[in-house]
């Protein structure tokens, strides 16, 4: 059974987290629609699949996908979308709740806490650089074809 | 001639260097503020161009069309995360490309980034309110406890705005911070408005705490940047731990 109240509350928090970050409200909106679809699609993976780590990847993979799609046709930064549409997925509370077990004593509980901010942070990062990267791919040998030399700095 | 060609080059590499530091400063990406440098530098006809930048300090060093060579370095000392001017840079970094810019136009479009304002101090208050009380809602607190958890976040918006006039960001800033937080949060649950003392913390945390920061720092550790991705996970660690020590102590002491 899917809880539809922090679906609802991921567009929300994505939405105030992305004018913190001072971005305009249209493309805050953008990221608060795709970070409730990212968040969703998460919950339904974590049900099906019960896995951390594939469920995080997938998500980071389409949403990557997703923001570098609408980077380019937008001309803006990929950062401006994707850390907001991560917002949901992005450990804090994980990293919160490692260190407080530490503090208050509690290795057993620290320990659960920062495995699974281990895995979080290595799929969510796996996806987002596996994307990235076959972008990169794209763009150069594009690039290469059309001007006979690649772009960019590296 | 020669003199003004350099001075050229100079005037130029101050603006490439100027638009870094503005990226970096704002929260941008290394792999962004190197790109960005070398791609200007590459339009403006530069022989070379090479960036080495860090967490917070960019070296750049170009050789211009007539085989002079110039070195610059530059010291990022805050970060404030602001997207709305890395987009602007982005969009600035395409009309240079595109059009080549005098340096006193490169400069005035620098200057016009530069005073760029964010959103009025009432919305910044609801965007802190509004981002508390969902994100306790979204862990499973209930009404009152997203109640509380945005009346923490106005204490959290306003320490952060004390914190940023006297221009201390460290450690013990943080730790300050999250114990005012952490406090009020208490004295509001002594009042009876919520009952969940982590839930209603947590709302809060995910503004103060930077997630974010250690993902990105993880990604530059993926792309070879050893360093600032070392640096960023480092200081995202000692942040997170300045928070959880101040919320603890506060639950400690009052709860």
């Amino acid at each position: 059974m899917i809880e539809i109240l922090p679906v609802v509350m991921a567009f929300f928090g994505t939405l105030g987290f992305s004018m913190y970050y001072n971005i305009n409200i249209r493309i805050s909106l953008i990221n608060s629609f795709c970070s409730m679809a990212g968040y969703f699609i998460y919950v339904i993976l974590i049900e099906k699949t019960g896995s951390l780590f594939w469920s995080n990847f997938w998500v980071a993979v389409l949403i990557s996908f997703f923001c570098e799609i609408v980077a380019r046709s937008h001309k803006v930064p990929t950062t401006l979308l994707l850390v907001p549409m991560l917002f949901p997925e992005i450990p804090g509370g994980e990293l919160y709740n490692t260190v407080w077990n530490l503090f208050v004593g509690d290795m057993a509980a620290s320990s659960v806490h920062a495995v699974r901010l281990a895995i979080d942070i290595a799929a969510l990062n796996l996806g987002i650089v596996l994307v990235n990267t076959v972008v990169k791919i794209y763009s150069n040998i594009s690039a290469r074809l059309r001007y006979g030399h690649y772009e960019g700095y590296r | 001639m020669a003199e003004s060609r350099d001075d050229f080059s100079n005037e130029i590499g101050n603006c490439m260097l100027r638009l870094g530091e503005m990226i970096l400063s704002c929260g941008g990406e290394v792999s962004r503020v190197e790109d960005t440098v070398y791609r200007i530098g590459m339009a403006y006809g530069f022989r070379s161009v090479d960036c080495l930048t860090i967490m917070n300090c960019i070296i750049i060093s170009y050789t211009d069309g007539s085989g002079n060579t110039f070195t610059q370095m530059r010291r990022v000392l805050e970060i404030k995360k602001d997207m709305e001017k890395i987009r602007a840079c982005n969009s600035l970094s395409r009309e240079v490309c595109r059009e080549k810019l005098s340096p006193e136009d490169f400069n005035r479009k620098l200057q016009d980034i530069e005073e760029l304002r964010g959103y009025r101090p009432v919305a910044m208050c609801l965007i802190y309110m509004l981002t508390s009380a969902a994100m306790t809602l979204f862990f499973g607190g209930d009404g009152a406890d997203a109640a509380a958890s945005a009346i923490a976040g106005i204490v959290l918006y306003l320490a952060g705005r004390f914190m940023g006039f006297v221009r201390i960001r460290n450690f013990v800033t943080g730790y300050i911070e999250a114990f005012l937080v952490g406090t009020v949060i208490c004295l509001l649950i002594a009042l009876g408005l919520g009952d969940n003392y982590d839930l209603i913390s947590m709302g809060n945390i995910m503004l103060m705490i930077s997630g974010s920061g250690l993902m990105t720092s993880i990604r530059d550790m993926i792309n070879n940047d050893l360093i600032s991705g070392m640096m960023g996970f480092m200081a995202a660690v000692i942040g997170a731990a300045a928070i959880a020590l101040g919320f603890v102590s506060a639950a400690l002491l009052f709860m």
